[in-house]
């Protein structure tokens, strides 16, 4: 994560602080001191406890919260900047909740993934356009948009919700916990639809979730939050090579990282970074064949 | 003879205008009196569905039920069924659904009152449940200040106070943070040492791992069932039912695929110990 001025950078917060019910009794820090950059074109993953400030994140980067202290930048302008008109700013960074699917409630997928683009006063051609568009990148089919959502299955509602989302073609994309209840194929399906809105409209995509094995598998950079605090930022790679940083922030290591631990802790020296299973096996069997080599030799 | 037993039960969501959803197509298994047993399947799999059955709020198409060794049918009585009730318990996903008092012990007193205890029973039956669940020093608060898995803590100590013979958990750790959900998956396991039979409804393989046996569900049918380390070193069987299984077993699994023979384990520590003397054993 860059310079706050680079070009590259979708959206900044900038010495973000962030209480709520702020002066009264009832305040509570949620957020202390935030700087973080999210890039276009790559996935951002913000991991931390329950009470660590990841879903005021989300709140305060599309408006829906205002910070105290900071500014948010979206293409280096301050999203407050105008308050009248921060209503536009949702519809540029464009906010997946947890469970999208439980917001469902038009009357056919169709209407439902054309709510958020008709509220923009686009034409019924340009409409239109993205549900189709929008639906294709989720995998909802076209003979799904005109069934009723409550007849879909678990895993289609949600990426029909998403699509819903995608349709109003925002710049940055937030999803929270996108993956949470759905078994692994619906896990992929879900997180390869963003990876592919994300190429097709050079979007910043920034994903909130527990699952640390979610984020080795899909982000390019994590940051990491505790207790209101920026505790760890930086690429994946760079991440998961100080696993011991990442469980005293109270996250869960991947599974795959505990193990290279542990075979460290035996001598047996896997990488410096290790975080999915695919490359820990091929590191391993690297130090299979070498040490057969070194028998036969 | 088993404590649960499911006979070709069959299920279909009706959808209106004569159109039929199949859920659930002849499933049969049995569950022995104190297993800790998981069951698991992907989504659209019928765990859901099943666990309704199981719970006695959905009724089967056709097929057989048998709990707590009453088989349940038409001709059961209110009182047969409450007692089934008492003795299987259910602790469902979302806490917030299924808590009524403003004060923890107060919430847990609720269902021994209901079967109209003594004070004193009741006061040692809260006291008990309170310990099994760790949730000592919570006695007098108030449920919706306590985080996800406190208050699913609340909710099973709550089942656990009607001193029931089984308690199925239906997807209950699924909103809850890593650390919740650890709390959850220990109390499970204790629950199990006492006795209890746990069944454990779930698509998290890492869960399913600690129970003594896992049935797979997979389109609506009876996959199969067996240990653990049975079904996450079957790969034709983790591809066909689409489970995920813990990233350790994934890895031994692909170690062995690729030829190089380090055995079978589920945890880190097991499969560390696996390639560690499979490294040795080469030189």
């Amino acid at each position: 994560m860059n310079d706050t001025y680079d070009t590259q950078n979708k959206i900044v917060l900038e010495n973000v602080t962030f209480a709520y019910n702020p002066g009264t009794p009832l305040e509570k820090r949620a957020l202390e001191n935030i700087s973080l950059c999210f890039e276009r074109g790559k996935v951002t993953g913000i991991a931390g406890h329950t009470g660590s400030g990841k879903s005021t994140i989300v709140r305060l980067l599309n408006g829906l919260e205002k910070p105290n202290g900071g500014r948010v930048l979206l293409d280096g302008e301050d999203i407050w900047a105008n308050p009248k008109k921060i209503g536009k700013i949702r519809f540029r960074v464009g906010l997946v909740m947890q469970y999208p699917e439980y917001q469902l409630f038009e009357e056919t997928v169709r209407a439902d993934i054309s709510y958020g683009p008709r509220r923009m006063g686009l034409d019924d051609e340009e409409i239109n356009r993205r549900v189709i568009d929008s639906a294709a990148i989720c995998g909802v089919s076209e003979s799904d948009l005109d069934r009723s959502p409550f007849e879909l299955s678990g895993g289609q509602k949600r990426r029909a919700a998403i699509a819903g989302i995608m349709a109003m073609r925002p710049e940055v994309l937030v999803l929270d916990e996108p993956a949470a209840g759905l078994d692994p194929e619906g896990r992929s399906v879900i997180f390869g639809a963003v990876l592919r809105y994300m190429r097709e409209y050079d979007a910043s995509v920034i994903i909130v979730s527990h699952s640390m094995e979610n984020m080795a598998e899909y982000c390019d950079n994590i940051a990491v939050l505790r207790q209101g605090k920026l505790e760890l930022s930086g690429k994946k790679e760079d991440i998961f090579s100080q696993p011991e940083l990442l469980i005293k922030a109270g996250l869960d290591v991947p599974e795959i990282t505990s193990l290279a631990m542990k075979l460290e802790e035996r001598g047996i020296r896997v990488s410096n970074s290790v975080f999915t299973v695919g490359y820990t096996a091929d590191k391993l069997s690297a130090l299979f064949e070498e040490r057969r080599r070194a028998k036969n030799a | 003879m088993s404590y649960i037993k499911a006979e070709n039960l069959c299920f279909s969501y009706d959808l209106g205008e004569g159109k039929k959803k199949k859920a659930l197509e002849n499933v049969s298994f049995e569950i022995e009196k104190g297993q800790y047993v998981a069951i698991v399947g992907r989504n659209g799999s019928g765990k859901s569905t099943l666990a309704k059955i199981l719970n006695l709020v959905l009724e089967p198409d056709s097929g057989k039920l048998t709990l707590a060794g009453t088989e349940i049918n038409d001709s059961i009585t209110d009182a047969q069924l409450l007692d089934i009730r008492r003795r299987v318990g259910v602790v469902f996903q979302n806490p917030d659904n299924q808590i009524i008092a403003t004060v923890v012990e107060e919430d847990i007193a609720f269902g021994p009152e209901n079967l109209g205890l003594p004070p004193e029973e009741i006061k040692k039956r809260v006291k008990t449940a309170i310990e099994a669940v760790g949730l000592n020093g919570f006695e007098r608060s108030e449920p919706s200040r306590l985080s996800g898995g406190q208050k699913q803590r609340v909710a099973i100590a709550g089942v656990f106070a009607m001193m029931p013979e089984c308690i199925i958990f239906d997807e209950s750790t699924a909103m809850l943070d890593p650390i919740g959900r650890r709390d959850i998956m220990a109390i499970m396991k204790s629950l199990s040492q006492k006795g209890i039979t746990v069944i454990n409804i779930t698509h998290l393989m890492a869960e399913a791992a600690m129970a003594d046996r896992i049935l797979v569900l997979n389109k609506g049918h009876f996959e199969c069932s067996g240990t653990p380390a049975e079904i996450f070193s079957d790969t034709d069987l983790i591809k066909r039912a689409g489970l995920a299984i813990p990233q350790s077993a994934e890895l031994v699994n692909e170690l062995r695929r690729r030829g190089y023979d380090v055995g079978f384990g589920i945890t880190p520590e097991e499969c560390a110990g696996k390639i560690e003397e499979y490294y040795r054993s080469l030189l």
